[in-house]
């Protein structure tokens, strides 16, 4: 369908999200400081461990900073634009799927639009004030070539996170309780919020190559801070990207053949 | 007294056999808790590569921390919030039907809410048990003494939690929605109370702080008691102002309901 439509489309659905989500204006903005106080006690888990050492995994303060940013920018731009494709195995169990069938846009579309987080906006400024501190207290270098290669790691890394989770979700059309193995699944990402260097390489490599969250975050993150070994394969995470949209799409595609409604309706 | 106690355990009763359904959740949960010990595991490793101690904690005092606070985590995260029935009961408006009833409505949400509890209970036993056997570097308690205050402390940091929770949950009635209050109690609670890291770890200047606030007997003090850095004196200390603590949040507690109840009848609910 024409792109601009789709675009309005999704705006009007976000802004229908924010109206619901302030609607409640003291919880909202509780909720509001709730999540900033988690990732502050977070952030302290780190600096707690460095004023007791200098480096974790080969990595300084400033250089850890810098990873956790990266992994906080991509998670908030997903949890901002994507996230509603949590709810695709509850509408399934419902029987709800069929009022987004019915709807006159590919069903994959409607899912991904309805559905947006300020959660995931908190995320993301949080992101870039860690990445800001890290690059000016570590005196790391910064221009033009990175921004271009944070913003696009940053956006590549929010739909790995999103097919990732896409595909644990169409396992809903098979099985009714999944939303407990997504979650797990969904944990194995607070793994990368550190340097996966300090992991065994057995976790490592599952972090890598089997559930690839290390390209949302470590790797472009490698990129930033000139870190040669790993540098090189940040390149990759548009790519990575990319076929993992298209995998988890199809795998979709496929699981939608399979959906019984349950014939109530909505 | 042995009617009124039935009713009460009758409800610990319901919310036991319903906990049971709740299988598969439990497990991730299980699975959830593992993933984040072993993230922290990795990460004081590292440290400890350099260190023998930090503050007064050797590598064994650490992996033994990590895994107990862990397992009280398990028994005090409350999987069918307080909060979340209290406020549910009072936006539907159920409240009222629930003001009728011959039970005090915060005692009947406890034996409720401990009736959830008991499987996560036994498998955080289990879990301490299974730990203590398959781990060398795990740390056991050696005295007989050590293990009871440790189980006292642990009711009463159960006890705290409770207090607060429901707390939270009258509290839902003045911001209409129970997220936002949950969230930033869970947020303060995982915070303050040693979940993530050993108070004594952080630095002198901040330490004074949480000694005034009552979160850190939820985790704090009673895995302290069980790893024994504490004297007997100081252990009693410690269980005393649990205790304290309880009593005040206990009071607290009543004293919000009366508030907000007062305000759902002057609203004509």
């Amino acid at each position: 369908m024409a792109v601009r439509k789709f675009f309005s489309l999704y705006g009007a659905m976000l802004l229908k999200n924010m109206r619901e989500s302030t609607a409640y204006k003291f919880d909202f903005i509780l909720g509001i400081l709730a999540h900033l106080l988690i990732q502050a006690s977070s952030l302290l888990l780190v600096m707690t461990v460095y004023t007791h050492t200098d480096s974790m995994g080969g990595f300084t303060f400033e250089q850890s900073l810098i990873l956790y940013g990266c992994s906080l920018l991509a998670t908030g731009i997903e949890e901002f634009f994507l996230h509603n494709v949590w709810s695709i195995s509850r509408h399934v169990n419902m029987g709800t799927l069929d009022s987004v069938l019915l709807r006159p846009v590919k069903p994959i579309l409607m899912l991904v639009m309805d559905g947006t987080s300020i959660h995931g906006f908190i995320l993301g400024i949080c992101g870039v004030v860690c990445l800001i501190v890290g690059f000016a207290q570590g005196g790391i270098s910064f221009g033009g070539w990175k921004c271009l290669w944070l913003i696009l790691c940053s956006v590549s890394g929010a739909f790995i996170i999103f097919s990732i989770t896409l595909i644990m979700e169409t396992l809903a059309f098979w099985f009714t309780d999944v939303v407990n193995a997504v979650v797990m699944v969904d944990n194995l990402r607070q793994f990368v919020r550190y340097p996966i260097t300090i992991y065994q390489p057995f976790i490592r490599n599952i972090l890598i190559f089997i559930i690839p969250y290390s390209f949302t975050s470590f790797f472009p993150a490698a990129l930033m801070l000139d870190m040669e070994e790993y540098s090189y394969y940040a390149y990759f995470t548009p790519l990575i990207a990319l076929s993992m949209v298209i995998i988890a799409s199809l795998f979709f595609q496929f699981g939608l053949k399979f959906y019984h409604s349950s014939g109530g309706g909505q | 007294m042995r009617k009124k106690a039935d009713k009460y355990l009758g409800l610990l009763w319901i919310r036991m056999r319903a906990s049971v359904q709740y299988r598969f959740s439990f497990v991730s949960g299980i699975i959830s808790t593992l993933l984040q010990i072993a993230i922290q595991y990795a990460i004081w490793t590292q440290v400890f590569k350099n260190r023998v101690s930090i503050n007064g904690f050797e590598r064994a005092d650490m992996f033994t921390y990590l895994l107990v606070s862990q397992s009280l985590l398990i028994i005090f995260s409350f999987r069918n919030a307080p909060e979340r029935m209290i406020s549910q009961k009072i936006k539907q408006g159920d409240i009222a039907l629930e003001l009728i009833h011959p039970v005090q409505f915060t005692l009947a949400r406890f034996f409720e809410n401990l009736g959830d509890s008991v499987m996560n209970i036994g498998i955080a036993i289990l879990f301490v048990v299974v730990c203590g056997c398959v781990f060398p570097d795990f740390i056991v308690p050696k005295s007989i003494g050590s293990v009871l205050m440790f189980l006292l402390s642990v009711c009463f940091s159960y006890l705290i939690m409770f207090f607060i929770s429901a707390m939270a949950g009258y509290l839902t009635f003045f911001t209409m929605n129970f997220w936002g209050i949950y969230n930033a109690k869970k947020a303060i609670v995982d915070f303050l109370s040693g979940a993530l890291i050993p108070i004594a770890l952080f630095p002198e200047s901040v330490r004074w702080i949480f000694s005034y606030l009552p979160f850190q007997n939820i985790v704090y003090t009673p895995v302290m008691i069980f790893l024994e850095k504490y004297t007997m004196r100081e252990c009693g200390v410690q269980l005393l102002i649990q205790c304290i603590w309880m009593i005040v949040l206990m009071c607290l507690n009543e004293w919000v309901y009366k508030v907000s109840v007062r305000r759902i009848s002057v609203n004509g609910g």
